[in-house]
């Protein structure tokens, strides 16, 4: 069975490193950017979850969300916005997106929301 | 327009007043002019009588002379006024008291003389004091109308109705518009459309109760179309005899309410740029931990773990910054569902069980579950705040009691703690912005002092009370009550 494909678009190099080691030492196959812009080019590669920051430089999470939930192609992979942002939930609900999580977060957190989207399955080998 | 007799008079007053009784006008007039007119005036009044006389005959000697006295004394002041009284005396004993054309009289004319002088000197310094006076009432009034007029405020008076009985020409100075411009504005079409609600529900609280002060914000369209700030402060004055009416005091706070904004923004964006390093930070301090665990190295990822616990206190202190921030914007956010409250406080209770080994934390929770409609995550967070209290104050005892109880259709909670206590002094402030519990060892316990001021708020905004009962090395209670439904309407 191949492993789960998950996408973290951050501007930030710290997060998204530290999210790919931590989503590939639970099993995951991890598709990094920091260019939001890039998002839709990589649904190419067939994302079962996408990870997307709010606040990135050159385009906000929230706008590529709600363009990636508005084609028929790419609206039924699920969404999640991470953000630092006091605002995450309502703008979060605003694009569309299927959930969120506020920064800094708890690896339990994580898991959690990774299984709610991915099955409870582990598929760590 | 209608002729109206007593409008004429007083306007005769007021202009015999402004030109002739006026100090400054006295004032403007040489020495040698104000006697001059009085020897005239005198001369010219004892021919009409002397021309008279055949008809009043020599019964009334100092008619006419008490007027001339008054006036004299109007126009020239003190010395112009004594000056016409002997004059006048001389005259009427020479003229009118028997025997007449010679300055001999007798004892009881000299009687009447005499008389005749002390009444027209009364009368002087009478007049005196009356200028004196109405010029300090001209004077405060001059006061107090340079000062509406040069200030930075706008000042409308409005009757209950809402009608203009006055503007200050300071309205054009505030808002663009000339006093008579406001009396014809239409000022629910320049208030903002989103404001009008609150300006107008300010403007009926203030109506009902008499010497009532309300202050409200809002955007005001100006002259030049620009859109500005407005605060207004309105006061109650309908039962004041000299105001009668509504009193809105308005100034322009465009620019502190944009710089409230830039502050509000900035702290924003702080706590955003501060809490991007503390996630990775904190995620990679749990990648280290999860691969201590698994290679056994326990010793390692105890001292992980302990590093965990420290960047949570950072991220609650960052969190604390954020809240007060979004509390004074009046922007904090409720996000409300029906939750189990018993489950809620048993979680947070378990969750701060695991950042102590000293003290115990017992929990005493009812029989049934409670279902709550409220915030969930911001209730736990004031729980959570109120036992991490319970244990930085309590260093020397190792219990903490939280209790729960349904009453009707409130719940209650107690967190009891057996440590040094709040003075009844300082009980009073607790819930205050930046309170901290002060005497000598007040450095020995951290925080901001933001804690419980964030509690009362969300408490507050759950439709609920907190409250403390304490004492000085026994130990404090912080309780708090909620309804079991509430909805927010912020």
């Amino acid at each position: 069975m191949s492993k789960k494909r998950i996408i973290v678009a951050d501007d930030d190099p710290g997060i998204v490193d530290a999210m790919k080691i931590l989503l590939e030492d639970e099993g995951y196959e991890v598709i990094t950017t920091g260019d939001g812009s890039a998002v839709h080019d990589l649904y190419d590669q067939k994302p079962d979850l996408v990870f997307l920051d709010l606040w990135m430089s050159g385009i906000n999470g929230n706008d590529v969300c709600r363009m990636l939930k508005s084609k028929i192609e790419t609206k039924e992979v699920p969404i999640i916005i991470f953000s630092a942002n006091r605002d995450l939930e309502v703008i979060s609900k605003d694009c569309g997106a299927n959930d969120f999580l506020p920064k800094p977060f708890d690896i339990d957190q994580l898991i959690c929301l990774v299984n709610k989207y991915l099955g409870n399955e582990n598929p760590v080998t | 327009m209608q002729f109206n007799p007593l409008r004429l008079y007083y306007s005769g007053l007021k202009i015999v007043d402004r030109y002739f009784w006026s100090e400054d006008a006295v004032a403007s007039r040489p020495a040698y002019i104000r006697y001059t007119f009085t020897f005239l005036l005198v001369c010219i009044t004892t021919m009409v009588k002397v021309k008279l006389s055949p008809f009043i005959g020599t019964n009334t000697p100092f008619l006419l002379y008490f007027a001339i006295v008054i006036v004299a004394t109007g126009f020239g002041g003190v010395g112009p006024g004594i000056f016409a009284t002997f004059l006048s005396a001389i005259s009427s004993s020479y003229f009118f008291i028997i025997p007449v054309h010679e300055l001999q009289i007798s004892k009881l004319a000299s009687i009447t003389l005499i008389v005749f002088i002390v009444e027209c000197l009364l009368l002087i310094s009478l007049s005196g004091a009356v200028t004196r006076a109405s010029k300090r009432v001209r004077r405060s009034a001059s006061r107090f109308r340079a000062m509406i007029e040069n200030g930075m405020d706008g000042i409308v008076v409005f009757n209950s109705a809402g009608k203009v009985l006055y503007a200050s020409p300071t309205t054009a100075t505030v808002i663009g518009y000339s006093p008579a411009e406001f009396r014809k504005l239409d000022l629910f079409k320049k208030v903002h459309p989103e404001d009008i609600d609150s300006v107008v529900e300010c403007y009926k609280t203030i109506l009902k109760v008499p010497g009532d002060v309300k202050t409200v914000l809002h955007r005001f369209m100006h002259k030049n179309g620009q859109i500005i700030w407005i605060e207004s402060t309105l006061t109650n004055l309908l039962g004041n005899p000299v105001i009668k009416g509504i009193v809105s005091n308005f100034r322009n706070v465009t620019e502190r309410v944009k710089l409230e904004k830039q502050k509000e923004d900035f702290i924003g964006i702080a706590t955003h740029e501060l809490k991007t390093p503390v996630t990775s930070i904190k995620a990679y301090a749990q990648i280290l931990n999860s691969r201590f665990r698994k290679e056994g190295n326990l010793s390692s990822s105890a001292m992980v773990e302990k590093m965990d616990v420290q960047l949570n206190k950072l991220i609650g202190l960052i969190g604390d910054l954020l809240d007060v921030t979004k509390i004074e914007g009046g922007r904090l956010q409720l996000c409300e569902e029906w939750y189990d409250f018993n489950q809620n406080i048993r979680e947070v209770v378990e969750e701060l069980q695991r950042t102590t080994d000293k003290h115990e934390i017992k929990l005493l929770l009812p029989q049934s579950a409670i279902e709550v409609h409220g915030d969930k995550e911001r209730i736990g967070q004031v729980v959570s705040n109120l036992i991490s209290n319970a244990i930085k104050y309590s260093p020397n005892a190792n219990l903490i009691n939280v209790s729960v109880i349904q009453e009707n259709d409130h719940v209650a909670l107690e967190v009891k703690d057996y440590g040094i206590g709040i003075s009844e002094n300082e009980q009073q402030h607790v819930f205050e912005r930046f309170f901290r519990v002060s005497g000598e060892r007040s450095n020995t316990y951290p925080g901001l002092g933001l804690g419980l001021f964030i509690s009362r708020e969300i408490i507050k905004r759950q439709g609920g009370t907190i409250w403390v009962n304490s004492r000085v090395g026994k130990g404090s209670v912080f309780s708090f009550k909620i309804p079991l439904n509430y909805t927010d309407h912020k």
